[in-house]
């Protein structure tokens, strides 16, 4: 930058207009310079400033989607999915329900069945057909993701056997895998029923002081010295319902099966014994789970009690 | 830095002066050059020095071994003091604590005069702690503040293990020093199948990183059946453990967490404290004596195995 005037006296006469102007024309040169230096600056710290508001404001992981695994297979109960409860589809009425959960951006029917994709496309569900191989539902999850090609960064497992889902448990476990950076899975749980403590088909939980999940077991925990059930303790019976994050469950079939997992039999030790954080909330709810024919009546009962339609 | 070296034709009355000056300027400036070429070396040099001896210095490498060793007892008064083949416990389990390796000095911690006293005569050096300790973590807290000096591990030695293999507490400093984001390490052996439903007989379940994931009265991990399944290879909780002195000054004070309570197992305080707790696996029949009759037991063993 010349800050030093060019001698005035100088050069021949052809460039006489341009030398006399030439102090300003340096001088404009600089001040051009400058302000142009400066609005560049002043245009690069917006650009910083609005991307890291942006950044900040907008919610963590906040594309969520919904997705209800539903095979026709079952060695207990083939077709379940399409059983109708007074009147409706079961997996109609799972989907219904997800469809209030506000955290929700999309609600998928993942089947491996025609006959399933067919009932769920005439109530104006999306399905995405997944194989017949895949060896549970957190699997078939993965794979509707993949076929979805959308950006999620959650995905809710939403079980298509339970047809009294709350929406806003749906909405809690999502809240709290979006509110915990450091945890790659959310999951429920209710209070368990002292008759239920000693049953190996109730899973047991137990948490740490910040609501992350410690351990899940058929057995008894926590035990005590007496060996007998504490009737004033507040065991935790885990629900089925989990959310993880997307780029968790792109590998989490894929890991080996662990030891507890297997001995246990309860896929979501794989996660713990993994050394990944998973979030646990509590909540009030009455398992109503669709396992055998038998159970279509008592739900059926329950909800006619309710005046439920 | 003056590089244009001024008009030689100045002022006359600095002829000597200006006639030496382009020199003198630059004699000046390589003075400067050199001077900070200089300090940035040694700057760099402290800085390299630094780094290096800090990362060739071991990790929590400043270890204490504390027997806790109160005298009251529900089942067995004065047990540290009690005679096994010839010989106190804590003498016994003293001698062993000092065979460790990675031990930098064993302490008894002790709220009696009197096993105070028998450890002196047998060479030990000893903490007075106060009575009113609940338990051996809080008695090696208090310890650790009355030895005043700067430990970064402190393990805490059942004064009532009096075989506790020397190999263990080497084993768990490692696996402590070797794991910056645990603040608490322990042990755990194969557990007997006839022990699988003693409320007594703490079970452990681990990641597959060897951390800590529960402790239980009951059987973990349990299973569909509800039976002891006799191929599992199930781990049972050794008493011996060891803390980062940082984790310990904080450790006893930490309020009872829920978990800990109903299963009365203190360890669990710390998980469900969020902390994260190493475990090793070793090979160990523990004889813990607790009460009277244990020390017959001890000491049929101690003669089978022609140990004095």
């Amino acid at each position: 930058m010349a800050f030093c005037p060019l001698p005035s006296s100088s050069s021949s006469s052809s460039d006489s207009s341009s030398s006399s102007s030439s102090p300003f024309e340096s001088f404009n040169s600089a001040k051009f310079w400058i302000l142009h230096g400066i609005m560049a600056g002043v245009a690069v710290a917006a650009a910083v400033g609005a991307r890291a508001y942006w950044t900040r404001v907008k919610k963590f992981r906040n594309q969520v989607v919904g997705i209800i695994p539903a095979r026709f297979a079952s060695t207990r109960f083939q077709g379940k999915p399409l059983v109708e409860i007074l009147g409706k589809p079961m997996i109609q009425r799972t989907w219904e329900r997800a469809k209030l959960a506000a955290t929700l951006d999309q609600v998928v029917v993942a089947t491996d069945d025609e006959k399933i994709a067919e009932c769920c496309r005439k109530f104006g569900a999306d399905v995405v057909m997944t194989s017949e191989s895949c060896r549970n539902g957190t699997e078939r999850c993965s794979e509707a993701l993949e076929k979805l090609g959308k950006n999620y960064d959650i995905v809710v497992n939403i079980q298509g056997d339970e047809p009294l889902i709350e929406p806003e448990i749906i909405d809690g476990i999502v809240k709290a895998l979006q509110a915990t950076p450091d945890a790659v899975f959310s999951t429920a749980v209710t209070s368990l029923k002292p008759e239920d403590a000693l049953d190996p088909n109730r899973v047991k939980c137990v948490v740490d002081n910040r609501g992350y999940a410690i351990y899940f077991s058929r057995g008894l925990i926590p035990f005590n010295k007496s060996g007998k059930v504490n009737q004033q303790f507040p065991y935790l019976l885990h629900l089925g319902i989990q959310s993880y994050d997307t780029k968790f469950l792109k590998i989490y079939p894929d890991l080996q099966p662990t030891p507890l997992q297997l001995e246990e039999d309860l896929e979501q030790l794989k996660v713990l014994e993994n050394g990944y954080k998973m979030k646990v909330i509590k909540v009030n709810h009455e398992a109503h789970g669709v396992d055998i024919p038998e159970d279509v009546q008592k739900i059926e009962s329950l909800m006619r009690e309710r005046n439920l339609s």
